[in-house]
């Protein structure tokens, strides 16, 4: 693949390493709002 | 990128990936225990409700029954007396009983009694039937000889009214002769003239005893024989003496009769000797 922007660094696994890290961060908060919601946040 | 950078690149994916996991698993595989909470507060509340619905109604029943029980011990108080009340009655009523069948059987015998006894009745009935019938037969025959008799007596009284009349006339002659009589000085008595028209008996005596009259001779003579041996007044008897050469010594007449001795009067005298006792008196010579 042609250099289109030497500047702009191209994505590599990393970077997919990185959004799948941030899904998994996402889902794992998703999974811990259910579980707070089914307690009705409350603070104990 | 350094490889320091890579490495923390890696951990942080393998970090975030156990994260999601350990989250997933806890959504996926946790107890609601909240839920459960509230669902045993609940249940608890509802047993609790129950619980005081089952106090109440175990207070309502205890109340119930209690007064029931009260009522039950007045009944039962009540039934007591009326079965003191009815065994009274009952061993009145079998004492009533008992005195109504020794009655009924006393009624039954008498019954029985009288039955036998109108039976015996009935039988007395038909022969006291027969007996009348023959009494009728025979009042009517006696009736039939009464009538006889009637008729016998109706002829006697007309013979006798004219037995009476002639009984009249008979008395007044008798009257008329006996006034003839005693003018004519004669005696009435019957007995005078029975020693002179009835010959006397044949009989023999013994002087008992002699009333002396003048000169020692006796008038009067007692004699052992009398009305038993046949003699009446006005018979004349012959005294003699047997002893020696035997002497008749007068004729006497009885005056006066009993009926073993009597007494005659001296009409004839003789001079052959004064009459003593010891001598004899007969009619046969």
């Amino acid at each position: 693949m042609p250099p289109q922007n030497s500047e702009s660094p191209s994505p590599n696994v990393y970077v997919g390493l990185l959004f799948v890290a941030v899904s998994a961060l996402i889902a794992g908060c998703i999974f811990l709002a259910l579980e707070l919601n089914t307690y009705g946040w409350t603070s104990p | 990128m350094t490889f320091v950078g890579k490495v923390l690149v890696v951990v942080q994916v393998v970090l975030s990936v156990c994260f999601m996991t350990f989250a997933g698993a806890v959504y996926t595989v946790q107890t609601n225990w909240k839920k459960k909470a509230d669902d045993l507060g609940k249940q608890v509340a509802s047993l609790q409700s129950a619980s005081r619905d089952a106090d109440q109604e175990f207070t309502d029943y205890k109340t119930t029954a209690t007064a029931n029980l009260k009522a039950q011990k007045t009944r039962a108080d009540t039934f007591q007396a009326q079965a003191a009340g009815l065994a009274q009655q009952v061993a009145a009523l079998k004492a009533d009983n008992e005195r109504t069948a020794t009655e009924s059987n006393r009624q039954t015998e008498l019954a029985r009694v009288a039955n036998i006894e109108a039976g015996e009745r009935r039988k007395e009935a038909l022969r006291q039937g027969a007996v009348n019938k023959n009494l009728h037969t025979l009042i009517d025959k006696l009736v039939a000889q009464v009538r006889g008799l009637e008729d016998a007596v109706y002829g006697r009284d007309r013979t006798m009214k004219a037995v009476s009349r002639r009984h009249t006339q008979l008395l007044q002659q008798v009257a008329f002769l006996r006034k003839v009589v005693r003018l004519n000085r004669l005696s009435t008595d019957p007995a005078e003239y029975a020693g002179k028209n009835t010959p006397p008996p044949s009989v023999t005596g013994v002087v008992l005893n002699t009333l002396p009259g003048q000169r020692q001779r006796a008038t009067l003579i007692e004699i052992s024989i009398g009305s038993d041996d046949g003699l009446v007044k006005g018979n004349k008897l012959d005294v003699y003496r047997s002893a020696g050469k035997g002497s008749y010594l007068g004729k006497i007449r009885i005056v006066y009769v009993t009926p073993d001795k009597s007494v005659g009067e001296l009409i004839e005298k003789t001079k052959n000797g004064v009459i003593k006792r010891g001598d004899n008196a007969t009619t046969k010579l």
